[in-house]
């Protein structure tokens, strides 16, 4: 199960927080998810990490690294447990090759270690990144409650939702506070134009706008119950239609 | 509260991507049962198995029959898979060296 998040050339919506709060509540639940930081800037890997040694992602697509060298493991301690995470980091331009044999290579590894793989993508202007989108399963479209941000995430790849494949979700996120009947607005709009079910709104959360290294700890612990909820909704609707399960 | 620790590459951790760690996981645990001490439970506490083995400490025995099995028969199939491959290959050989003679035959009129 790969899932992109992306909101086409619009950048700030809240891609790489959201990926990166996705994929450590999925382990914390139970899920083994891997996040792959698809950012040139590397994004989730500073925001979490604050750096990580190579190799890169940029590596695994130039072809000087192995995927399975590439792919790191991290522990975050919580209370008296701890919680492992994966993550593909990056550093660097992307080589503008082929995604086909990464993509069968990430598959692979995901049917044998992983439930689900995110990637985080930057906010991109070239068209080579749409081959991350074309391959994917799931597309998460993370927009903000505003037109520039909403008109961006609808004409990504596929436009508006596609015919299913892969399947397009809205987030409708809101990484700074924004007024209640502007997000309504919004958030009545994408779900008259798409569906009630492809359509998911995330509150906006402080500590989750805190995201940081030193931080990610005190982040998991004090997230909202209402952003808590909105993440388990968007796994759900990135699980469920695939697997007819519950996460 | 400490931030993230790296605790190395995936194929450190987990061992994945070398064919000894994928075959152990694929391969369900050894059963760690003791069967001296699940007979005397049994002869002390009576017939119930389940009763006996959670007592032993080993209530996923049946779990781990049934994963064995499934295990043993996956195993099985694929290599069944395989001689059926590789007969078919040994006939389609034998076919060709049928062709063989029949021209060599030909040739020497």
């Amino acid at each position: 199960m790969i899932t992109c998040f992306t909101s086409g050339s619009k950048g700030g919506t809240g891609k790489t927080t959201l990926s990166s709060l996705l994929a450590l509540g999925c382990s914390a639940a139970g899920y083994r998810a891997l996040l792959v930081d698809a950012c040139s800037e590397g994004g989730a890997t500073t925001s979490l990490l604050g750096g990580a040694p190579g190799p890169y992602l940029r590596d695994v697509l130039e072809g000087s690294a192995q995927l399975v060298e590439a792919v790191q493991v991290y522990s975050l301690p919580l209370g008296e447990e701890e919680l492992d995470f994966y993550l593909l980091p990056n550093r660097g331009p992307l080589p503008s090759v082929s995604l086909e044999g990464f993509v069968e290579q990430l598959r692979r590894l995901a049917n044998k270690y992983f439930d689900l793989v995110l990637i985080d993508m930057p906010a991109y202007q070239d068209p080579w990144y749409e081959e991350f989108l074309q391959r994917s399963d799931v597309v998460v479209k993370v927009v903000e409650p505003n037109p520039a941000a909403v008109a961006a995430g609808i004409v990504a790849w596929p436009p508006g939702v596609g015919d299913g494949d892969p399947l397009v979700v809205y987030a409708l996120n809101q990484p700074r506070p924004y007024p209640k009947s502007v997000v309504k607005e919004f958030l009545d709009d994408l779900r008259r134009r798409f569906g009630k079910e492809a359509v998911v709104a995330v509150p906006y959360d402080y500590a989750a706008s805190r995201v940081s290294p030193e931080m990610l700890g005190q982040v998991l612990s004090h997230v909202s119950d209402e952003f808590q909820d909105a993440l388990y909704e968007l796994a759900q609707r990135i699980i469920r239609p695939r697997e007819g399960a519950a996460p | 509260m400490s931030g993230p620790q790296r605790k190395g590459f995936l194929s450190e951790v987990i061992g994945a991507g070398t064919p000894k760690a994928e075959e152990a996981a694929r391969r369900p645990a050894e059963p760690r049962v003791v069967w001296r001490d699940l007979e005397e439970v049994m002869r002390s506490e009576g017939s119930d198995v389940e009763k006996a083995l959670r007592l032993i400490g080993a209530e996923d025995l049946l779990e781990r029959i049934e994963a064995s099995r499934g295990w043993l028969q996956q195993e099985r199939d694929r290599i069944r898979r395989e001689i059926e491959s590789l007969e078919e290959k040994a006939e389609f050989l034998e076919r060709v060296i049928h062709v063989l003679d029949e021209l060599e035959r030909r040739l020497r009129g």
